[in-house]
C-alpha cells in the first residue's frame, strides 16, 4: 500500500455490514487513512456489490481521479489455488507495476483496462455466440439491457484492475449503479454450478470499456 | 443508548449545529443543498449519529421518484447513520404517513438493496400513549413527562414488545427551545436517580446484548452453511482430480509408466536411488 499512498489517492472502502467487528476497522483504516472514506453496505453482491455502491458514491460525490484501482479481501475458499490467485491479483498495486501501469495508460490513450496478465480470460465462442460460463444467458441478458456494443469479450477474472474513472462515469451517469446492484444476489454463492448477476457484473465491468471503444491490457 | 437525542437542521451548509452532542436529523421536507457535499459532510461524523426526517407534506409526492430514493439509500451506506438492529432509522412525522406509497416504494428500494429500514414516527413530547412500541417525540416545550414514558417503555418491556430506544427531536432555531433543553437535561439528571430508570436502562443494555448474540449466532450459522458448500465444492474438486490422472495416468501400461520414471531420472525429476528405494530423497530441488 506504501507505493499507493505515493500516488495521494482518493481510498473508497466498502464493509460489510454484518460483520460485528466494524467499529474496530474503521477506526484501524482512519488511522492508516485519515481521508479514507468508508461506507457500510448488505452482503449484496459479494465484491461485486460494494464495488457497485462505491462507484455510486464516487460519481455522487463528485470525486475526481483519474483512474480508478479495483481491490479486495479476496477469499475463494472453494478454490485450492485461492490463497495464490489473491497474491497474483494483488500485484498491480506493487510498485513496479504501478510505475508500468501509468506509463501504459499514458503512452496509449485507448487503454481502458489494466489487469494482471494471467487473469485476462476469454469466454466467448464466436462460432457458437456462447460464454463457455454458467452466467452466459444472464450475461447475455445484461449485454442487451445496457445495449452494450461488444467486439472483444475479455475480462480481467477475479475482479481486481486498473480503470479509466471516465469510463464509470459515462455509464453510470446513465444507468445508476445502485439499480444495476439491486439484480444482484444477497449472501455468499458461487457461479460454479448455476450463474449469477454477480458473476456475470464480474465480467461487464470490464465489457463497459469495449464498449466506449477502449482496450484491456495486461501486466 | 435509551434516550437519544437528536438536532433537527435542515442544512449542514451553516455549520450552526457544530456545538451539538447529541445525533442530527436532517430533515428532508426542504432541499438538502449539495448531496455531494452531504456525503462527504457525514463520512466527518461518528458512528451512528445521525438520521434523516421526513416531515413536509408535499415533499414526497414532488421528489418521489428513483433517482431521489437512491440518494436517500446512499446516505443509509454511511457509518455515521443511525441503526437499530442493523435497519436505518427513518423519522417520520405524524402527518407524513399520508404517503404510504412512497414509505412503500422506499421500502422495497430498500430491500433491493438488501436492507429492511425502520419507519418511526414522532409524536408530541406532551403525549404519552401506550399503544405503540415507539417512543419517538418532537419536543416543543419542556414538558416532557419522563417518569411516565420510562414506564410506559418498562411495559412494553415487560410485555415482550422489544420497544426500541427513546428519542427526543429537538428542531434548530424553534423559539424557547435551549430554555426547554436545559430544563429536560434537569430532569433526565433526576430520572438517571430513579430506580425505574436503572432498571430500564439494565433492561435496554440485555435486550441489546440479545440483539447481539443473535447476530453472532446468524452469521456463525451463515458461515456454517458456507464451509460445508465449499468443502463439497472441493470434494467435488478432489474426486474430479483423481479421475483425471485416473484417465490420464493411472490406464498407461505398466512398463509405460516404469519407462517414464526412468526419464524423469535421465531429465533430471527424479533421483536414480529413489527407482529401488522408498526411504531416500525422491525429487531433486
Amino acid at each position: 500500500m506504501k507505493a499507493i499512498r505515493e500516488l495521494s489517492p482518493v481510498v473508497l472502502i466498502n464493509l460489510c455490514l454484518a460483520h460485528p467487528g466494524n467499529a474496530e476497522l474503521i477506526s484501524s483504516i482512519r488511522s492508516d487513512f485519515p481521508e479514507a472514506i468508508i461506507i457500510t453496505t448488505p452482503n449484496k453482491g459479494r465484491d461485486i456489490g460494494g464495488k457497485l455502491a462505491l462507484t455510486d458514491f464516487f460519481i455522487k460525490a463528485e470525486l475526481q481521479a483519474e483512474y480508478i484501482v479495483f481491490l479486495h479481501d479476496k477469499q475463494s475458499h472453494h478454490w485450492f489455488k485461492g490463497e495464490s490467485w489473491r497474491q497474483k491479483l494483488f500485484e498491480i498495486i506493487e510498485p513496479g507495476k504501478i510505475k508500468a501501469i501509468l506509463e501504459e495508460y499514458r503512452n496509449d490513450p485507448k487503454t481502458g483496462i489494466v489487469g494482471a496478465s494471467d487473469f485476462i480470460k476469454d469466454e466467448y465462442d464466436r462460432k457458437t455466440n456462447v460464454f463457455k460460463t454458467t452466467n452466459n444467458s444472464k450475461m447475455k441478458e445484461l449485454i442487451s439491457m445496457y445495449d452494450l456494443k461488444l467486439t472483444d469479450y475479455r475480462f480481467v477474472a477475479g475482479a481486481m484492475f486498473w480503470i479509466r474513472s471516465s469510463i464509470l462515469g459515462k455509464f453510470f451517469s446513465t444507468y445508476s449503479a445502485l439499480r444495476c446492484r439491486e439484480m444482484l444476489e444477497e449472501g455468499n454463492f458461487t457461479d460454479q454450478y448455476e450463474g449469477t448477476y454477480t458473476h456475470s457484473w464480474e465480467r461487464i465491468f470490464c465489457f463497459l470499456a469495449n464498449d466506449q471503444g477502449y482496450i484491456i491490457k495486461g501486466v | 443508548m435509551l434516550i437519544n437525542k437528536w438536532l433537527v437542521i435542515e442544512s449542514f451548509s451553516n455549520g450552526s449545529h457544530k456545538d451539538w452532542k447529541g445525533g442530527l436529523c436532517l430533515d428532508l421536507g426542504s432541499a438538502p443543498g449539495e448531496l455531494s457535499d452531504l456525503y462527504l459532510n457525514l463520512q466527518r461524523l461518528p458512528e451512528n449519529t445521525f438520521a434523516i426526517l421526513f416531515s413536509e407534506l408535499n415533499s414526497l409526492k414532488q421528489n418521489g421518484n428513483d433517482s431521489y430514493m437512491e440518494d436517500i439509500i446512499s446516505l443509509f451506506f454511511q457509518p455515521s447513520y443511525f441503526l437499530s438492529n442493523d435497519k436505518p432509522v427513518i423519522f417520520l412525522r405524524k402527518k407524513s404517513s399520508l404517503h404510504s406509497e412512497f414509505i412503500e416504494r422506499l421500502s422495497e428500494k430498500c430491500m433491493k438493496q438488501g436492507l429492511s429500514v425502520l419507519f418511526l414516527e414522532t409524536k408530541n413530547s406532551g403525549s404519552v400513549d401506550n399503544w405503540t412500541n415507539q417512543f419517538t417525540y418532537e419536543i416543543t416545550s419542556s414538558a416532557v413527562d419522563y417518569n411516565a414514558i420510562i414506564e410506559n417503555w418498562l411495559s412494553h418491556f415487560l410485555e415482550n414488545k422489544e420497544p426500541g430506544e427513546i428519542h427526543f427531536l429537538c428542531r434548530q432555531g424553534e423559539p424557547g427551545l435551549s430554555a426547554a433543553f436545559n430544563k429536560m437535561q434537569e430532569k433526565e439528571i433526576a430520572l438517571h436517580n430513579t430506580e425505574q430508570y436503572k432498571f430500564a436502562n439494565l433492561a435496554y443494555q440485555k435486550q441489546k446484548l440479545i440483539e447481539k448474540y443473535k447476530k453472532e449466532l446468524e452469521l456463525r450459522v451463515s458461515a456454517e452453511k458456507d464451509t460445508q458448500l465449499y468443502l463439497s465444492m472441493q470434494k467435488k474438486q478432489t474426486a474430479d482430480n483423481v479421475e483425471w490422472y485416473h484417465h490420464e495416468y493411472e490406464i498407461l501400461p505398466t512398463w509405460y509408466k516404469r519407462l517414464g520414471h526412468i526419464i524423469k531420472v535421465l531429465t533430471g525429476q527424479r533421483t536414480f536411488r529413489s527407482l529401488f528405494s522408498d526411504k531416500v530423497k525422491k525429487y531433486k530441488e
